[in-house]
């Protein structure tokens, strides 16, 4: 199989794979998740070369995987469902001050993620200086302080 | 229409319908991973114990022993065992397709054949045995080149079986 089916197919398999994952995995990289990356980039590496190690190979790979990261950009531009099926959407987890546990639930993300995202980004102390706490599609917690909050 | 969702202030998607089909595919996404590992370390995808197969013929002068599911680019055995009562000759002679062969690399052959000659349809293996009253057992490391499934036929010892892989890619 030619190192551009190969790499097509890795690309696939690990857009599917992070999809499932959720937007929390990976979405802030601690020493462990690093290390995860790392590993995972040599998994697939050899499935990707096979055993072409030369030159041409890896420019053919390289280009494959960001000429589909292009196409997949240009797709979600053009075709709103293509992005909706593709990027997660982003999920409400605060509204006004309290946790949406359903939602929390399903994202996994607990109270003291959001208060850790307030405290680094407003300087918050407590929930009820929360208005809204969104989990946005790429995994970070955006945080939106109550005026008074802010103000103060 | 979506109070846990969204906050009407907030400009966001109140898809709550897509939202909630969404953790439904996350979850029967991790229900597939779990599966596929535990099948996997099973061998439901090669090397491992539902992978294995092991063929005698009901005589069991010939034993095949081999992997029912195999990797491109990547060394499977097969392991021929002809039985200590098989023909007593010093010299036994194992039989395996060259469609088998040709489509892979045949990386090794353990104990190392005294002649390997292409006869037909089939490459023949022949080798020395110490005594003929022990079994033998040759090992064929093959490497496929090609996906999709792979047949052969084996013979050895006035017998024969067939073997049947599935190459992954």
């Amino acid at each position: 199989m030619p190192s551009i089916f190969r790499a097509a197919a890795v690309y696939v398999t690990l857009l599917l794979l992070f999809r499932i994952a959720g937007k929390r995995t990976l979405s802030e990289i601690t020493t462990f998740d690093f290390v995860l990356l790392l590993i995972i980039s040599e998994a697939v590496q050899q499935a990707m070369i096979a055993n072409d190690n030369s030159m041409t190979s890896a420019f053919f790979i390289v280009l494959t995987l960001v000429g589909l990261d292009i196409l997949l950009s240009l797709a979600k531009q053009r075709w709103p469902s293509v992005e909706r099926l593709l990027d997660p959407r982003p999920v409400v987890i605060v509204r006004d001050g309290e946790m949406v546990k359903h939602a929390a639930k399903c994202e996994r993300v607990d109270e003291e993620d959001v208060l850790s995202a307030a405290r680094f980004l407003h300087g918050l102390e407590r929930m009820d200086q929360i208005k809204h706490a969104i989990l946005e599609s790429g995994g970070k917690i955006s945080v939106i302080p109550r005026g008074d909050a802010a103000s103060g | 229409m979506s109070p846990h969702l969204v906050s009407s202030s907030l400009d966001l998607d109140p898809d709550e319908g897509a939202q909630r089909a969404e953790w439904r595919f996350e979850r029967a996404g991790w229900t597939a991973i779990v599966l596929l590992v535990l099948a996997g370390a099973l061998g439901a995808f090669g090397q491992g114990p539902l992978s294995q197969v092991d063929a005698a013929t009901s005589d069991a002068r010939l034993a095949i022993h081999y992997d029912r599911m195999a990797h491109h680019d990547t060394p499977t055995d097969l392991v021929v065992t002809l039985a200590a009562n098989a023909p007593s000759d010093s010299v036994v002679t194992v039989f395996i397709d060259r469609g088998f062969l040709d489509d892979a690399d045949l990386e090794r052959v353990r104990p190392e054949p005294a002649e390997m000659l292409a006869v037909g349809d089939e490459m023949e293996f022949r080798f020395r045995r110490a005594g003929a009253s022990l079994p033998m057992h040759a090992v064929f490391t093959i490497t496929p080149g090609t996906l999709g499934r792979r047949r052969a036929t084996v013979r050895g010892a006035g017998s024969q079986l067939s073997v049947s892989q599935l190459v992954l890619p």
